[in-house]
């Protein structure tokens, strides 16, 4: 606890109040759950003791004294990385307070790298700005460990922005959101929900969890834009279903025959250029989202999916995009969501993105996606701005 | 232990490492213990690293808190680099001597060189790459992870030096020579192919530089300096090799000698490729061989091939099929060649035989199916069977069965049906010039062929039918099993309908034979007695080719016969019409007025003429008109053929005028016919039943007048359905349709088609859309 | 080749013999034999690098795992995992950590990548888990940092936690 004691000591020094006031937040909140106070005080003792035979080889090991004169210090660097691959991310910042060398070897580029690219293949969600992706596209020089920690969706770690922490604001707007009628659009639309993954819609209006609640119906123009009420924890939102074509069309066909014969994209007179049609237009004018399902199965082909999301978002690029990267069930095997930012061509969008692996059957991942999409900051709408889940949850 | 503390330095290492490399590349044999040594060296160099020592901390470069920083200057220190240069420099100067002692040679000795030191200096730099391995697994790999693309694996550095300090110099005379030794095998001198294996091996391992961006693997082979350095080359040459030669040995030889040639050097180069070029050149080698041989040889290659076929050098053609057969496309007029021999052929040899031809369907369709023969066997022999070809033996066959010499001296095309018919039944009557039965089922198979071939099946069908017919009532037929076969391989050809009547025919003679039977147990059970002993058969009009015959009165004799039956008849199908087909008919008669009894067979008409004389011997022909009522023309006739068998006399005229060229025209009515009383003969059975010649010759007019009728018919039916199934019909399009679905029974002429179309909407059958003429719409 | 042997020589002069499909699982040794190929006498191969008892401890395990199937390429895929340990390697490693440090060591010098990554997940298994104090006092790890430089480490790393 000293510790803590000296660093708000020297934040307050060095008058960084929003540090400081960052800082007594996430200690205050984190009074809940002992393990982190640990974090911050530097002491680990309750977590991570999973192995019993472990620690017993680990006592023994240390009771030894260490009479051949070889200690840890002797092993050179690449003996040093292999050992540390064998460390979690978390582990590799922990570590980095033991010395010098450890400090040095356990922040070393190369390492990250190929954690970073080994790790991202398996990260669940993926977002415009965690996009390890990006990076690599603008060679960025930051280091290696910083690019990780910031993607990883595994590790938490807030970038140091101070808009984001500012709570009575956040009240304020979830008591102002409360009190307005109107509730956000989102328009959902791609393959996925007319291929093997078009359950979804359907466990989404009859939620077994009840997370996702029905609330009404609300009309559309012509045929268009019509869509379900429904409420997701305290956000309500307007679900617009924008399917290319009716029922009995949409079975039995390829995706190219799907972008050709639909009913929301226009082609214009190249082959492969596309136009949103005027209808789709209107209703995507009034959204506040933009929803693109996709089935992420391995017999996919991923790229396939491109056009029809590149044409909605060249018009669109001010809009949230939140990508369900579906599969129908567990047993399926799936593309990771760095191959979807990949071969959708996510990193070159303008809009704020965000991929989520979700299964339809158990509907997991879902949540976490409309909740991203209902919570997030906004740009150029005062009151749906400001909240993060996190602070709403504790809310 | 000391060895991980102990500081090794450069040069230190570097100079116990010189002595090993020394001897490494300068082939000494090595000892396990010396290897060891030297990776422990490098090991023992590698792990020391200065700048972590524990004794040294000031030298110690962290910098705390540098999250965001520029790449790698921190983090880990994995030592290797320098001495990888030192190495590197070290095959550098290494390899420039090599390259000096090597630059001033040409031929077969740039090749023995070149190759002796690269075999040597790519297992040198094996275990050069081995001892160092240390290098390679730590520094290299780290290089490479993070996206250093000049650095390699150390045997690939050496590969690469080899590259850059003895390849590049040196390439072109090693190529000139390999390419050198290759003109010379080509010119069939044995040479060493050894030095180029040698050569290509080289070229194809240092082929891995050029493309290092795959990030999986840090050599990764690629073809590019083989391709680029060798294989483009090596084609040039053969090239020009190859055009040299095709213009010359064709001026000395013949193209059939040219393809044998040819051939052999295909051969050759894929053996060339296999022994010693990499696999990968061989089709593209192959490729550029044919084009220079024998794509742009084709003109000759063709005029070549219209000769050995008039010369009927099949063996030459299957190799000359083959070499063309090579080129896309190539045969495509080989077969045009093929289908215009063939059709010549055809033409020519039928055209030799028309004069017997003509009237002898043996020799015409034997002479079909002896050409079809022999050029079947050409196109299976020759060219394989292939399809292309047997479509261009159809075609022609198709073409000069239809339409020859006979043909048109007949004045139809449907000549050809009609002797094929013929030809059927000269082999299916009794007694046909002893065909073994297995014989008789090639024969068939035969026939089948050239019926294939037939456009106007239809003409068959009424030909066959008339013939069949004659067989069948006349029991003329040699076996009902033949028949069948015959049958049902026409069945097969053109489908159920086209068969049907005649086996309708089969089965009447079948039921006839059970009616008989039950007609004698009729007679017996009530009691009739006086009638002949007779036989009939009840043939269905409308399977029957045969029309009712001009009636005469029934002879006394006869007539409780004619009742009985008729009454039988009647009383089983009610409603049901006879018609008697006297022309059909005969019996036989026994003579009680001559000493020596005689048994005649003669036709019905014969013995209605000859029952008269029980009566009276002496008749006019008038009165014998009157007293039978038989057509006049019909009887003149009947009268000249019992006046010839010296039956009947004519007392008007003496027996010598009843020659040869005695015509019943000169039978007049006022003359007067007597019994012969004193009749000899010296057989006891005399057959007097001898066919009336007018009814033959006018039986095959009538078939060619009704074939014209009969496909009016036929098209209109067919308009019928395929409208009624449609509705509304471009014109142009239901022609077409008719000709389709027709095609299997005879090739429909369009303007009979459109007068079809007209009769049909004059009967309201169709009618014209009223906005647009050319679509016909269909009235239910 | 089955039973042939080669003869090792630890860096305080004992000789091994030892099969030689047991001494291939070292990638060095594998490889300098492939190069220089096995003649009839055979030369004592040197290890300058590792002594008699550690030596005797890395031919224990490798004539223990000689019959397993070759170690998976690193799969640059999968999280690494350090709960998979036989039992027989837990007792194997019972050892003083100077002699496991030896036998990384001797594992990374021979090239036998099983030895190594089972060595190096035992001592991966010691760290996890441990604040850096403990950390330093089991690997009696000098802490060399100023007061100043810690707390900016801390600082550095003070978001990171687990989901």
């Amino acid at each position: 606890m000293d510790n803590i004691q000296a660093a708000i000591g020297q934040m307050l020094n060095e008058d960084k109040r929003r540090d400081t006031f960052k800082f007594l937040t996430s200690l205050t909140g984190l009074k809940l759950n002992r393990e982190q106070i640990f974090v911050i005080g530097g002491g680990q003792q309750f977590t991570h003791r999973h192995s019993t035979t472990v620690n017993s080889a680990e006592q023994q090991i240390s009771d030894d004294t260490n009479n051949s004169g070889v200690s840890m210090l002797d092993l050179p660097d690449e003996v040093y990385l292999h050992l540390f691959s064998f460390l979690s991310p978390i582990d590799l910042c922990q570590i980095s307070n033991v010395c010098k060398k450890w400090y040095r070897l356990a922040t070393d580029d190369n390492l990250w790298r190929q954690r970073l690219i080994r790790d991202m293949k398996s990260w669940s969600s993926i977002s415009s700005r965690s996009n390890p992706l990006s990076y690599i596209l603008v060679q960025s020089d930051r280091s290696q460990k910083e690019i990780y920690l910031t993607c990883s969706p595994n590790i938490r770690r807030s970038p140091n922005s101070a808009d984001e922490s500012f709570v009575p604001f956040t009240r304020l707007t979830n008591y102002v959101l409360s009190w307005f009628p109107n509730s956000k659009d989102l328009t959902m639309f791609g393959p996925g929900l007319e291929s093997y993954t078009s359950p979804l819609v359907k466990n989404l209006l009859w939620d077994e969890s009840k997370r996702f609640q029905t609330m009404g119906m609300i009309p559309g123009h012509a045929g268009f834009g019509s869509g379900i009420k429904m409420k997701l924890h305290s956000y309500l939102f307007n679900l617009i279903t924008l399917y290319t074509n009716c029922m009995q069309e949409r079975e039995n066909r390829t995706n190219t025959d799907r972008l050709i014969k639909n009913n929301h994209l226009v082609q214009t007179n190249d082959i492969d250029h596309f136009e949103i049609s005027s209808q789709v237009r209107d209703v995507c004018r009034e959204a506040s989202g933009l929803i693109y399902v996709i089935d992420s199965s391995r017999d996919n082909q991923l790229s396939e999916f491109c056009t029809e999301l590149q044409v909605m978002t060249r018009e669109f690029s001010y809009l949230p995009l939140l990508i369900l990267s579906c599969v129908r069930n567990n047993e399926i095997t799936r593309w990771s969501g760095i191959d979807v930012v990949r071969d959708l061509q996510l990193s070159s969008l303008g809009n704020q993105w965000l991929v989520q692996d979700c299964c339809v059957d158990d509907m997991s991942g879902v949540e976490e996606g409309f909740t991203w999409l209902l919570t997030l900051k906004s740009n150029n709408n005062l009151f749906f701005g400001s909240t993060s889940p996190a602070e709403l949850t504790t809310n | 232990m000391s060895q991980t503390n102990r500081h090794v330095k450069l040069d230190e290492v570097w100079a116990k490492l010189l002595d090993g490399i020394n001897h490494v590349y300068q082939f000494q044999g090595m000892k396990k213990p010396a290897y060891m040594l030297l990776y422990t060296h490098v090991y023992d160099y590698c792990i020391s690293n200065p700048n972590q020592s524990r004794t040294v901390p000031g030298t110690s470069r962290v910098h705390i808190g540098g999250l965001s920083r520029s790449n790698g200057q921190d983090g880990a220190n994995i030592v290797g680099g320098e001495l990888y240069n030192k190495l590197k420099n070290y095959l550098k100067d290494y390899l420039k001597d090599v390259c000096q002692s090597g630059v001033d040679l040409q031929g077969e000795g740039v090749l023995r060189f070149y190759t002796n030191r690269w075999e040597k200096y790519q297992f040198s730099s094996k275990v050069m790459n081995d001892f160092c391995s240390y290098i390679n697994r730590h520094w290299v790999q780290r290089e490479f992870n993070s996206g250093r693309k000049d650095i390699y694996e150390i045997y690939t550095m050496a590969m690469d030096s080899w590259q850059k300090v003895v390849f590049q110099p040196l390439h072109k005379q090693v190529t000139h020579a390999c390419l050198d030794l290759i003109k010379s095998e080509r010119n069939n001198e044995i040479i060493n192919t050894r030095l180029i294996s040698g050569v290509i091996q080289s070229y194809v391992a240092l082929g891995f530089t050029e493309e290092l961006t795959n990030s999986s693997h840090i050599t990764s082979p690629t073809l590019t300096i083989y391709r680029d350095y060798f294989e483009l080359y090596f084609l040039h040459d053969t090239e020009q090799f190859y055009r040299l030669e095709a213009a010359t040995f064709l001026v000395h030889n013949s193209v059939t000698e040219y393809l044998k040639k040819v051939a052999t050097r295909l051969d050759e180069e894929v053996h060339r490729v296999q022994s010693y070029l990499h696999p990968s050149t061989l089709s593209i080698l192959i490729k550029k061989v044919e084009e220079v041989l024998i794509r742009d040889q084709l003109d000759a290659i063709y005029t070549e091939a219209k000769k050995l076929l008039r010369d009927e050098r099949y063996q030459d053609l299957a190799l000359l099929f083959k070499l063309t057969n090579r080129i896309p496309n190539a045969t495509n007029e080989l077969k045009k060649i093929v289908e215009n021999h063939i059709y010549e052929m055809g033409i020519n040899t039928i055209e030799r035989v028309s004069g017997t031809a003509i009237n002898d369907p043996k020799v015409y369709i034997e002479t079909v199916i002896d050409i079809h023969k022999k050029f079947l066997k050409l196109v299976q022999e020759s060219f394989n069977g292939e399809q292309g070809f047997t479509a261009a033996l159809d075609k022609a066959c198709g073409k000069f069965i239809n339409n020859n010499v006979v043909t048109q001296s007949a004045g139809s095309t449907t000549k050809s049906p009609e002797l094929l018919a013929r030809y059927c039944d000269a082999l299916l009557r009794k007694g046909s010039k002893a065909v073994e039965e297995t014989d008789l089922e090639e024969k068939f198979n035969q026939i089948m062929i050239v019926f294939n071939y037939i456009e106007d099946k239809d003409v068959y069908q009424k030909f066959y039918s008339k013939m069949l017919a004659k067989r069948l009532v006349g029991q003329l037929s040699a076996s009902d099993d033949y028949e069948e076969s015959m049958i049902s391989k026409l069945k097969q050809a053109c489908g159920f309908e086209y068969t049907s009547k005649l086996q309708r025919m089969f089965q009447d003679i079948g039921v006839s034979k059970t009616l008989l039977t039950e007609y004698e147990k009729y007679c017996e059970n009530h009691s009739i007695t006086d009638t002949a002993d007779f036989s009939v058969m009840v043939l269905s009009s409308n399977s029957w080719p045969f029309s009712g015959s001009s009636n005469f009165v029934i002879p006394l004799e006869l007539k409780s016969t004619f009742n009985s039956f008729t009454e039988f008849y009647t009383h089983r199908h009610n409603g049901r019409k006879l018609t008697w087909l006297h022309q059909h008919s005969k019996g036989e008669l026994q003579t009680y007025f001559t000493t020596q009894k005689y048994i005649l067979q003669v036709s019905t008409y014969q013995m209605v003429v000859l029952l008269l004389f029980n009566k009276v011997l002496t008749w006019t022909v008038e009165r014998l008109q009157d007293e039978t009522q038989i057509k006049s023309e019909l009887l003149l006739q009947v009268i000249l053929g019992l006046l010839k068998s010296k039956l009947l006399i004519c007392t008007d005229i003496n027996d010598d005028e009843i020659d040869e060229d005695f015509k019943e025209s000169d039978i007049k009515t006022h003359y007067s016919i007597r019994l012969s009383t004193d009749f000899r003969s010296k057989k006891l059975r005399i057959n007097l039943n001898v066919p009336l010649k007018s009814v033959e010759q006018k039986d095959i007019e009538g078939v060619h007048r009704t074939i014209d009728e009969d496909r009016k018919m036929v098209i209109q039916a067919a308009i019928v359905r395929i409208m009624k199934a449609r509705q509304t019909l471009r014109h142009a399009l239901l022609m077409q349709e008719v000709i389709q679905q027709l095609s299997s029974r005879f090739r429909p002429k369009i303007p009979v088609i459109k007068k079809c179309i007209d009769v049909l909407i004059e009967k309201e059958y169709l009618e014209r859309q009223s906005n647009e003429k050319d679509v016909l719409r269909y009235l239910a | 080749m089955a039973g042939h042997k080669i003869k090792l020589q630890s860096s305080d002069g004992d000789t091994f013999d030892v099969e030689v499909e047991i001494a291939k699982q070292s990638a060095t040794i594998k490889t300098m034999l492939e190069d220089l190929g096995m003649d009839e006498e055979e030369d004592v191969i040197p290890l300058p690098n590792v002594n008699s008892a550690i030596l005797k401890k890395v031919i224990q395990w490798a004539t223990h795992h000689k019959d397993d199937p070759p170690p998976p390429e690193d799969d640059e895929n999968r999280e690494k995992n350090t709960n998979d340990i036989s039992s027989w390697d837990q007792d194997f490693l019972k050892v003083d950590q100077g002699t496991l440090f030896e036998l990384i060591l001797a594992a990374n010098y021979l090239d036998i990548k099983g030895l190594l990554d089972v060595t190096c997940k035992t001592v991966a298994n010691m760290i996890k888990g441990k604040t850096p104090e403990e950390i330093r006092r089991t690997f009696n790890i000098k802490n060399d940092f100023t007061p100043q430089e810690e707390e900016q480490i801390k600082k550095e790393n003070e978001w990171c936690e687990e989901k």
